[in-house]
């Protein structure tokens, strides 16, 4: 048995040992602390953040029950003349009788009991953005601009009309053989999540009565599934990787709120001035329409008129979950 | 074996090293605690606004400035005949003296029911010279219990028969003022109401008896949503205004109050300042904090103004440290004053 004898340790060497462990200990905890804080700042600013998200849900849903009293319900407005394949709808209730809609121009429910947008149903709206929206058009703002820049060009000066005003998204072969099958890529869209808007936020309308819904706004990551089961129903189970518990730890992330609205098919109004108020000229009278550019001394454009499809009439926050949504 | 000891060079010098390195670690553990010290006080800071954001958030679905469940409820009292904008339907809607009860249902302002058309001529104005006809009744109706026009000067021409069908929409219209005041009026009514109801025949009106004017707009005519706010802001008085704007009695007035905001009229500042001091909540997040916390306050003032009801919000905080003031403003949308007093119980009988 051999034994190897260890060079006795200089006592320096214990000190400045003692010297760097312990300052990097107190560097350790300063920072340590610092990212604790920031991790705990960060969390709190998510629900602040959260808050907002789903707030703008309830302006979306809010937007969502305006339009769908008119909108939506196009068939195959290219093939079929209305009222088969553009169709209109005459609101929630019905402004020419009071029946419950959406009803197309000639009076035929476009709904069938038990599915959206019937009284009783659901509808279910996560809110990424698409990759590319249906009949998107490009923010370029002058696409046949005039040549200014260089004299000696021979377009100097001149407005030719070389592309769409406004320009589509998808390139149609315009001023050539226009494609049928652009102009269907151009009005369908391109559906794909844009990277970076999942799972962060989405409502759900149940209609409660023929002009009552209740709106849940979520923010998180549950694309507004309500339950487990939904998501089977609907064969989902693959967006949440199969795993019940997955969802569950999403759900219990959400901020959640609950609101009951009222639609009603009112809007501005057009309003009637006597000139005698303006000029002393008695017995005249005018029309301010709604949308006309010029009422009251005051420009007038749809920004002020910005509700065509009707108006919500009251929002009620709801105290707790109510027990169908 | 020789014994090694420092010299004293060595030493001084190993003193001078060590002391600088001690200078350095302090510096640096300074430095480490100021940013932790500077990390706690934005964390900290960044908390309470975000405190102040959330509380603003839940005040505009709550209204718990204007009426809280859990006490201080002014706002539910009378005021003579007048309600306040949190008075229960049932004790207000009486006073009014109308026939018909407060229809809330979904359908009952629906656009194909006639009892819901306004009627009348909104072109008359109070004063008006009705040279080319009684417009103010003509074509319209005199509800059953209103008296009927007067026509001194101009004869009496054809008129319908007294009838139920404008007696509705009048009753609704006349009956919201009294009760719940201007902000409530508005809130009410549907987006198309006409501010303006057949009424006897008074100073506002003119021979023939155009339809009431209501004080909404400065225009004595029955007037639509827009063109009556143009001009003016209407706006909700919080549980607890501002010191000097009085008590119920006050509150009454205000709530019935139009503040103009027309450039021209020469007030604009001083109208604005008024309509903010008396109509703004003021709520100072934990009053009662250590002193190197910002202080941090909630505002919301709500109004409607060219027809849009806005939530104006104010998040404000102060540093303790320099007593510089920020602001973070922003409008929210939620919870109606009818939906608030829905969620009360105050519109049933």
């Amino acid at each position: 048995m051999s034994t190897t004898m260890n060079a006795p340790m200089h006592p320096r060497r214990g000190a400045i040992l003692l010297v760097v462990a312990g300052g990097s200990a107190l560097i350790a905890a300063l920072a340590m602390a610092f990212l604790v804080r920031m991790r705990s700042a960060a969390e709190e600013t998510r629900l602040v953040a959260d808050e907002a998200q789903a707030r703008i849900m309830l302006l979306a849903a809010c937007s969502y029950v305006l339009e769908g009293s008119r909108l939506g319900y196009d068939v195959d407005p290219d093939a079929r003349p209305k009222p088969d394949g553009h169709i209109e709808a005459f609101g929630w209730i019905d402004v020419r009788d009071g029946a419950i809609g959406p009803r197309d121009q000639i009076g035929r429910q476009l709904w069938t009991a038990g599915a959206w947008p019937a009284v009783g149903a659901t509808a279910r709206c996560p809110m990424h953005a698409w990759t590319r929206p249906p009949y998107a058009i490009s923010p370029t703002v002058a696409p046949n601009a005039i040549a200014t820049r260089d004299p000696s060009s021979p377009d100097f000066g001149r407005p030719y009309l070389r592309h769409p005003d406004p320009l589509p998204m998808v390139a149609n072969g315009w001023p050539g053989a226009v494609s049928d099958a652009a102009w269907d890529d151009f009005a369908a869209g391109d559906p794909r999540p844009r990277g970076g808007t999942t799972g962060l936020a989405w409502f759900r309308c149940h209609r409660e009565s023929p002009a009552r819904f209740v709106l849940t706004c979520g923010a998180g990551a549950t694309q507004g599934f309500r339950s487990w089961l939904e998501v089977q129903a609907a064969g989902a189970e693959a967006t949440f990787a199969d795993d019940q518990a997955l969802f569950d730890d999403l759900r219990a992330n959400e901020r959640l709120l609950w609101y009951r609205v009222e639609w009603s098919a009112a809007v501005t109004v057009n309003n009637y001035h006597s000139i005698d108020y303006h000029v002393g000229q008695s017995g005249h009278y005018y029309l301010i329409a709604v949308n006309g550019s010029l009422g009251n001394g005051d420009t007038r454009s749809q920004m002020r008129a910005p509700n065509p499809v009707g108006t919500i009439r009251w929002v009620e926050r709801l105290a707790g979950e109510p027990a169908i949504w | 074996m020789t014994e090694r000891a420092f010299t004293l060079l060595e030493l001084m010098i190993a003193i001078a090293i060590g002391a600088v390195i001690a200078g350095m670690v302090i510096a640096a553990a300074r430095m480490a605690s100021d940013c932790v010290t500077a990390g706690n006080r934005l964390a900290i800071e960044n908390q309470l606004i975000g405190a102040g954001v959330l509380a603003a958030c839940d005040e505009i679905d709550s209204w718990k400035a204007y009426d809280d469940p859990d006490g201080g409820q002014p706002l539910r009292a009378m005021s003579g005949p007048r309600g306040l904008p949190f008075t229960p339907l049932a004790q207000t809607w009486a006073a009014a003296g109308v026939a018909a009860a407060w229809d809330g249902g979904e359908s009952a302002w629906s656009m194909h029911n006639p009892r819901a058309w306004w009627r009348g001529c909104m072109a008359e104005r109070a004063g008006s010279d009705p040279v080319n006809g009684f417009y103010g009744v003509s074509g319209a109706s005199v509800p059953i219990g209103e008296p009927a026009p007067t026509y001194a000067r101009y004869g009496t021409p054809p008129q319908p028969p007294p009838v139920l069908s404008g007696a509705w929409q009048h009753d609704m219209v006349r009956g919201l003022e009294p009760a719940l005041g201007m902000y409530g009026l508005i809130d009410y009514l549907p987006a198309n109401a006409i501010y303006g109801y057949y009424g006897a025949p008074n100073a506002w009106t003119t021979e023939g008896g155009v339809p009431h004017w209501m004080t909404v707009g400065a225009l004595p005519a029955p007037q639509a949503l827009y063109p009556a706010t143009y001009n003016d802001v209407f706006s909700i008085v919080p549980r607890n205004p501002a010191a000097g704007t009085g008590g119920p009695a006050d509150i009454a007035t205000t709530v019935r109050a139009r503040w103009q905001t027309w450039e021209g009229g020469g007030s604009l500042a001083a109208n604005v300042r008024d309509l903010i001091d008396r109509n703004e909540h003021r709520d100072v997040l934990m009053p009662i904090a250590p002193a190197h916390w910002p202080r941090v306050s909630a505002r919301i003032v709500r109004t409607i103004h060219k027809a849009y009801f806005t939530n104006a919000c104010t998040v404000a905080w102060t540093s303790p440290l320099t007593g510089a003031t920020s602001e973070l403003r922003f409008t929210g949308f939620g919870t109606t004053l009818r939906g608030a007093r829905q969620s009360r119980g105050l519109d049933g009988p």
